[in-house]
């Protein structure tokens, strides 16, 4: 899949909340794993409900975990 | 590796195995007995719908998500290219046959079967081509 435009704090808010796992983001969100790391390196933007559920696992808004790096038009 | 890319390894192996097996029986035979022996060995391609099993044998584990929103849309997308892919190659086949076989006025029985198996191995291999693919050969996605 193709990089996409989106910027991702994933990674840092994992270890900022108890240092937790791929697996356990995947599993309290309901994605595999493989998704999560897809996510962590830009390979995969996830759907907006997607998007969402990570950003209230980590109790932060949405734009705190996801920016769009992409021209504005 | 997810359940999607076991399928789609699977299903690929095989199809590599029964092609070998078959074109290595029907090469046997055609040069001990002739063609019309040999026609007959091609129905060994039966053993293609093993790729049937694969649902069976990669089985979804019970509370395990292994299947979400980003396996949807590779599943989707590799769908479309396989079936984008069969209606080119079906609409040429078709063509070649009117093209070639019209002056004769008939077309041999076994013509329109063999199209048919052709067409689905299409699209199975092509569509776990494209599985692989946007998974990553690798396999594990990146995974560290």
């Amino acid at each position: 899949m193709a990089k996409s435009e989106m910027q991702n704090q994933v990674r840092r808010l994992r270890f900022e909340n108890g240092e937790l796992t791929q697996q356990q983001l995947a599993d309290k969100v309901g994605v595999t794993r493989q998704t999560i790391i897809a996510i962590e390196s830009g390979k995969y933007a996830p759907s907006l409900p997607l998007a969402f559920k990570i950003a209230r696992t980590f109790e932060v808004p949405i734009e705190n975990v996801f920016q769009y790096e992409g021209k504005d038009s | 590796m997810n359940r999607l890319q076991k399928i789609a390894s699977y299903n690929l192996i095989v199809i590599a195995i029964v092609l070998i097996i078959v074109v290595l029986v029907v090469g046997l035979i055609y040069h001990s007995k002739g063609s019309q022996e040999a026609r007959g060995a091609i129905g060994l391609a039966g053993l293609l719908g093993l790729v049937g099993l694969s649902g069976v044998l990669f089985r979804k584990k019970r509370g395990e998500t292994d299947f979400d929103e980003r396996d949807q849309l590779i599943l989707r997308k590799s769908t479309a290219v396989a079936y984008s892919v069969f209606w080119v190659a079906w609409i040429a086949a078709s063509m070649t046959i009117w093209a070639v076989l019209r002056r004769r006025g008939t077309v041999r029985v076994d013509i329109l079967p063999i199209m048919v198996l052709i067409g689905g191995l299409v699209v199975v291999t092509v569509q776990s081509v494209a599985i692989l693919i946007q998974y990553g050969w690798r396999g594990k996605d990146g995974e560290k």
